[in-house]
C-alpha cells in the first residue's frame, strides 16, 4: 500500500489516500445495502404483510362496545309521557388502574353519595369493572369530571323515568338497571320498547382506555318508538285520589278503580291504592307492585245479580212483573240460611234488584238454573281472561256448574262462591251498557317500534252478544232505579247525570277458617254513565273498610265523585235537571269559552 | 391533533428542490454545504412534525398540554440550528488544541450522571444528569469529541498509524474506557456506535488490516461477554430473532413497531392518523419515531426518510473525500460514519433487521443531546466543506 505523503489542498490530502479512498467507497456500499435493507424489509412489512399486520393493529387497537339504546317512551292517550327514557351517566371503576383507593373513595363518596367504606371496598375486592352508582345527574357528573380520577370513568346510559311519580305505577311497572322490562306495561310491551342493542366500534389505546372523540356519542338513536296506551292520566289521576281518599275516610285496607270507556272497550284508569313509584321500585313492598285491579279476586257480592237478572229476562225464565216472596229476610234453604239486610215480603223482579234482596236472587237463581246460569256467567267473560294482555292477570273463579249444589247455585245468585277481577266486572257491566255486546277490553291504543317501522296496530278485539238489545235496555232500566229514590245505589249518583249501576257489600272468606268473616267486607260499586249514553263504566272496590261496609256507602261515593269530575272534563253534557232544583249547569266543557261552570247566571 | 394528510414530497435529488434554493446567480450548482443544510432542515423539520404527531395523545395524558414536547422540541431545533451555524463557523484546525481537552470533558461528564444529585435514573439506565431545569444525555456529546479526537490523533499520527502500540493502541485503551463508562449506564448501543466509529476511522487513516481483525475479535469476545452478563440484553436478542416467543415481555416492542410499520401500507394512515402511538409503541417519539412515520406516512414516507439520510452521509462522504488535508478528511469521514450507522442502527432495530436498542433518530428524534450534538457533529462537517470549496476556488 502506498504511503507517499500529501500537502494539504492537494487531491490526497491524507497520508493513504488509497485505504482512505476504499474507505469511502466501502462506507459509501454500507450506505447504499444498508438503507437498501431497510427499504426492502419495510416493503415486506407495509406492501407484502400489509394485511397481515393491519389485522393485528385492528385486533389490539379496535374495540366494540354496546352504545345505550332509547327505550320506547310511554304515553297516555292524550301523549303525556308517562315513562321516558332520560339520558343519563353511570359511574363505574377500574380498580386495577386507581393509585390511591382511599383517596378516591374520600373524594367520590360525598359526590356520589355513598359511603367512602363502600367505595373503597368496591375498588378493593374485585378486578376489573365495577359499576359504583348507575344513573347519576348532571352536575355529580361535572364534579366527578372535574376531578379527573384514574380509573374512574362514565358511561352514558339511558335510566328509565317516570314523570307522574306514583301515576299508574303498577300498570307501568318497571324497569331494571339494564332497561329490561320487569313488570306491567314495560314487561308486557318490552319487545316494542326495547330494541337491538347497537354495537360501535371504537379505538382502544395501549392501556386498554377506550379513546372517546367527542362528536361520537348516542344521541344517533332513535327516539321515535314508544306505545300509546288507552289510558287518560287525568282520569287516572281523579280514580287514585278518590280512592285515596275514600281508603283514609272508611280506614280501608286498599282499593281499586277501573274506568272504561264502553264505547270502544278501552281502559280509561287502572287505579290501585296504595299507591306505587316505578321510579323507586325498590324501596317499595312487592306486593305493592301488584295491578290489583287485575291480579286480585274478589267475591263481586250484590253486584252479580245484575249477570243474574239480565240471564233470567233473557232467558225469559220471568218477566218484569213477576212477584216473589222474599221470605222477611231469612230464608232457609237446606241447611243454611239466606240472610237480607233488610227484610222484604212480596216484591216485584225491578223491586228485588232495586233493594238488592239476597233471598230473591236466591229464588232466581234457583229458577233459572245451574246449567243457564253458568252459560251466562262464561259469556259475561267471568272465570277466563279478559284478554286485555296485560301481565298477571288472573283468570278468575268459577267452578263448573255441574259441581255445584242447590246452595252454590241460591248463592252464586247474589255473588258468592265465584271469585272475580275489578276488569272482568267492568267489562261485564260494560256489555249491558253497550246493548248487549261483550267485547274485549284494551289497554293499547298504538305502538311504534321505531320511526322506520310500521306502526304495530292493536289486535281485533273480538265480541259476542250476550244478551238481546231489549234484555240490556230493560236492565239499564232497573239499574237506573237502582241507584234512584230508595236504591241501594244512590249516593253513586253525580248531579247532573243519570246512573245505571248496582252496590255490593260482599263478606271475605276467612282463608283460616274457610267460611265467611262476620267483620271483614269487601265494598263494591259498578255501573255506567250517563245511563241513556254510556260513556264510562266505573268499578270501584274498596277491600275491607272500617268505619261502613256498604257498597253504597264506601264505595257509591267514590263512583260519583270520581263521575262528577270525568264527565265534564270529557265534555259530557248534563243530563237532566240538577236533583236539588238548582238550574242545571251548562254544558261548559264545550268549546264555547264562554260557558263554564264559573259564568253561570 | 392533526388530521391533514401530507404526503413526503420532499425529494433531495429532484431539481425542483435545487431550484427552490438556488441563490439568483443562474447557473449556480449548489455546493455540498448548501446540500447539507438543505438535508439537516428537511430532516429536522420531519422529525418535529413526527415528534408531535407521535407525542400528542402521551403528552395531553401526562401534561395535559398535547403540544408539550412539540414545544420543547421546536426550542431544541432551534437551538441546533444556531449551533450548526456557530460550528460550522469554527475553523475545524482549531480543534487540534481541544481535542484532548474535550476528550476529557467528555469522559467526566459521563462520570456525572453517578453524581448523587446531578444524576438521573431512568427505566434503570443512568444516561443523563441534571442542568438547570434540563436533562442532559452526556454520551451523545462524548460521540462528537470522541470523533474530533479520533480525527486529530489520525491526522498528527500520519504513517505511525501502521504501528500497534504507538499506533493504534492508545485510542483503543481510550475506547476502552469509554466503552466501560457506557456499559455501566447501562448505553450498549452506544458502546457499538463508539466501536464501529473507531474501526471505520482508524481503517480510512490507514491502520493495519490485520490489526483490525485483532480488534474485531476483542470487540467480539466483549459482546459476547456483555451480553451472556445481562440476562435483559440476551431476552432482547432472542426477541429480535423471534419476537412471537415472548409477545407480551421482550417481544412486545418489535412486534408493535411491526404492527405499526406494517399497518402502515404504501402510503400509511396519513399523518396524525396512526393508532401505535396511543400507548402501543414503547417510546414512540424517541427511539420509535420511525415506526409511526411508517405507520402514518407508510412506505414512502419510509423511503422519503432513508433517502434523506442516505443524501446526507453521502454528501458527508463526498465533503470527506474532498477535504483540504487529513484532519478535515478524517473528520468529515467520522462524522459521515456516525450519522451512517446511527441512522442504519435506529432503523434497523425499529424494522428487526438488528437487535433491539434505545437508540434515538438523528435530527428526527425527540431529545435535545441528541438533536444538538448531530448539529455540532454537522457544523463541523458543513465547516470541513466550507474548506472543500475553498480549495476548489483555488484550484480554478
Amino acid at each position: 500500500m502506498s504511503n507517499q505523503t500529501s500537502q494539504p489542498g492537494s487531491p490526497a490530502a491524507v497520508v493513504f489516500p488509497r485505504r482512505y479512498a476504499l474507505l469511502c467507497a466501502l462506507l459509501s456500499g454500507f450506505v447504499l445495502v444498508g438503507f437498501g435493507a431497510v427499504l426492502h424489509k419495510a416493503f415486506s412489512l407495509q406492501v407484502l404483510e400489509h394485511e397481515f399486520w393491519l389485522g393485528k393493529a385492528r385486533l389490539q387497537s379496535e374495540t366494540t362496545f354496546r352504545i345505550p339504546v332509547y327505550r320506547g317512551s310511554v304515553l297516555d292517550r292524550n301523549g303525556r309521557l308517562l315513562a321516558t327514557s332520560v339520558h343519563q351517566f353511570s359511574v363505574f371503576v377500574d380498580p386495577s388502574k386507581v393509585p390511591d383507593k382511599p383517596g378516591l373513595a374520600r373524594k367520590l363518596s360525598p359526590i356520589i353519595e355513598l359511603p367512602a367504606a363502600s367505595i373503597e371496598a368496591q375498588t378493593k375486592n374485585r378486578q376489573g369493572f365495577t359499576w359504583l352508582k348507575r344513573g347519576i345527574s348532571d352536575q355529580q357528573r361535572n364534579l366527578i369530571e372535574r376531578l379527573q380520577l384514574e380509573g374512574v370513568q362514565l358511561s352514558p346510559e339511558y335510566q328509565r323515568f317516570y314523570p307522574f311519580g306514583s301515576l299508574a305505577g303498577q300498570l307501568l311497572g318497571f324497569t331494571n338497571v339494564d332497561g329490561k322490562g320487569l313488570e306491567g306495561i314495560e314487561k308486557l310491551y318490552d319487545t316494542v320498547l326495547d330494541k337491538e342493542p347497537i354495537d360501535c366500534s371504537q379505538l382502544r389505546d395501549g392501556a386498554r382506555r377506550r379513546i372517546s372523540l367527542h362528536d361520537q356519542g348516542s344521541d344517533d338513536t332513535d327516539q321515535a318508538g314508544g306505545i300509546t296506551l288507552s289510558l287518560d292520566a287525568v282520569l287516572q289521576a281523579i280514580a287514585e285520589r278518590e280512592l285515596g281518599a275514600a281508603v283514609a275516610a272508611q280506614g280501608a285496607r286498599a282499593a281499586e278503580a277501573v274506568i272504561l270507556d264502553p264505547r270502544t272497550m278501552e281502559v280509561l284508569a287502572l287505579a290501585n291504592w296504595p299507591p306505587f313509584d316505578p321510579n323507586r321500585y325498590q324501596a317499595a313492598a312487592s306486593e305493592d307492585w301488584r295491578n290489583r285491579a287485575i291480579t286480585d279476586l274478589f267475591e263481586p257480592g250484590s253486584t252479580f245479580k245484575v249477570f243474574l237478572y239480565a240471564a233470567a229476562i233473557d232467558q225469559g225464565t220471568v218477566r218484569e212483573t213477576d212477584r216473589f216472596f222474599c221470605e222477611n229476610g231469612v230464608y232457609r234453604l237446606a241447611r243454611n240460611t239466606i240472610h237480607d239486610v233488610h227484610p222484604h215480603g212480596w216484591l216485584t223482579v225491578p223491586e228485588m234488584l232495586m233493594v238488592s234482596s239476597n233471598v230473591g236472587a236466591a229464588k232466581l237463581a234457583t229458577k233459572l238454573g245451574a246449567g243457564k246460569f253458568y252459560q251466562y256467567i262464561q259469556a259475561f267473560g267471568f272465570g277466563q281472561k279478559s284478554g286485555i294482555g296485560l301481565t298477571g292477570e288472573a283468570q278468575g273463579l268459577v267452578r263448573p256448574w255441574n259441581e255445584w249444589r242447590p246452595i252454590d247455585l241460591a248463592v252464586t245468585g247474589f255473588g258468592q262462591s265465584i271469585g272475580i277481577t275489578a276488569l272482568q266486572l267492568s267489562s261485564a257491566v260494560a256489555t249491558i251498557a253497550r246493548g248487549g255486546v261483550w267485547q274485549r277490553p284494551t289497554i293499547l291504543r298504538r305502538a311504534l317500534r321505531d320511526s322506520d317501522q310500521a306502526e304495530i296496530r292493536r289486535a281485533i278485539q273480538p265480541a259476542r252478544r250476550v244478551l238481546k238489545a231489549s234484555t240490556a235496555a230493560l236492565l239499564t232500566k232497573w239499574l237506573i232505579k237502582a241507584t234512584g229514590e230508595g236504591g241501594t245505589g244512590q249516593p253513586a249518583v253525580p248531579a247532573g247525570y243519570q246512573v245505571a249501576g248496582k252496590t255490593g257489600t260482599a263478606q271475605i272468606v276467612d282463608p283460616n277458617t274457610g267460611t265467611y268473616s262476620g267483620k271483614r267486607y269487601n265494598a263494591v260499586f259498578t255501573g255506567f254513565v250517563p245511563a241513556a249514553d254510556p260513556r264510562l263504566v266505573i268499578t270501584v272496590v274498596v277491600h275491607e273498610p272500617s268505619k261502613s261496609i256498604f257498597g253504597g256507602t264506601v264505595a257509591g261515593p267514590v263512583f260519583r265523585n270520581i263521575a262528577a269530575e270525568a264527565l265534564p272534563y270529557l265534555g259530557v253534557a248534563p243530563d237532566r235537571d240538577d236533583p236539588n232544583g238548582k238550574r242545571s249547569p251548562t254544558r261548559w266543557a264545550s268549546l264555547d269559552p264562554g260557558a263554564g261552570p264559573n259564568n253561570r247566571q | 391533533m392533526i388530521r391533514t394528510q401530507v404526503e413526503p414530497s420532499f425529494e433531495p435529488f429532484e431539481p425542483g428542490a435545487r431550484a427552490a434554493v438556488a441563490t439568483p446567480s443562474p447557473g449556480f450548482a449548489p455546493g455540498n454545504e448548501t446540500w447539507l443544510w438543505l438535508l439537516v432542515l428537511l430532516l429536522a423539520g420531519v422529525g418535529t412534525i413526527m415528534v408531535y404527531s407521535a407525542s400528542s395523545v402521551i403528552a395531553l395524558r401526562r401534561f395535559n398540554d398535547s403540544y408539550f414536547f412539540l414545544k420543547k422540541q421546536a426550542v431544541v431545533v432551534a437551538v441546533g440550528i444556531v449551533l450548526l451555524g456557530l460550528f460550522s463557523r469554527i475553523p475545524y484546525r482549531f480543534y487540534e488544541r481541544l481535542a484532548k481537552l474535550g476528550l476529557i470533558l467528555a469522559i467526566a461528564s459521563m462520570a456525572l450522571v453517578w453524581m448523587p444529585y446531578f444524576g438521573i435514573e431512568l427505566n434503570g439506565a443512568r444516561r443523563w444528569f441534571r442542568l438547570g431545569s434540563m436533562q442532559v444525555q452526556p454520551s451523545e456529546y462524548a460521540k462528537i469529541a470522541w470523533i474530533i479526537y479520533l480525527g486529530v490523533y489520525c491526522a498528527r499520527k500520519r504513517e505511525r498509524i501502521r504501528e500497534f502500540s504507538k499506533g493504534i493502541l492508545p485510542p483503543l485503551i481510550l475506547l476502552g474506557v469509554m466503552a466501560l463508562l457506557l456499559l455501566i449506564q447501562p448505553d450498549f448501543g452506544t458502546t457499538v456506535i463508539l466501536a464501529a466509529v473507531t474501526m471505520l476511522v482508524l481503517l480510512a487513516a490507514g491502520a493495519r488490516w490485520s490489526h483490525f481483525l485483532l480488534l474485531t475479535l476483542l470487540v467480539g469476545a466483549l459482546f459476547y461477554l456483555v451480553v451472556y452478563r445481562s440476562p435483559y440484553r440476551w431476552a432482547r436478542i432472542i426477541a429480535f430473532w423471534d419476537p412471537w416467543v415472548s409477545p407480551l415481555s421482550s417481544g412486545y416492542q418489535l412486534i408493535q413497531s411491526w404492527i405499526a410499520v406494517g399497518s402502515g401500507g404504501l402510503a400509511g394512515k396519513g399523518l396524525g392518523g396512526g393508532h401505535q402511538k396511543l400507548f402501543y409503541l414503547p417510546e414512540p417519539f424517541t427511539d420509535f419515531i420511525l415506526a409511526v412515520i411508517g405507520e402514518e406516512l407508510g412506505w414512502l414516507g419510509i423511503v422519503a426518510v432513508a433517502c434523506l439520510f442516505a443524501g446526507l452521509i453521502l454528501v458527508a462522504i463526498r465533503v470527506a473525500r474532498g477535504a483540504p488535508d487529513a484532519l478535515g478528511s478524517y473528520l468529515a469521514f467520522g462524522v459521515a460514519a456516525l450519522f451512517f450507522i446511527e441512522s442504519f442502527m435506529n432503523m434497523g432495530v425499529v424494522l428487526g433487521l438488528l437487535p433491539t436498542k434505545g437508540l434515538a433518530l438523528p435530527l428526527v428524534s425527540y431529545g435535545g443531546s441528541s438533536f444538538t450534538a448531530s448539529c455540532m457533529a454537522l457544523g463541523i462537517l458543513i465547516n470541513v466543506a466550507r474548506g472543500t470549496e475553498q480549495v476548489a476556488e483555488i484550484d480554478v
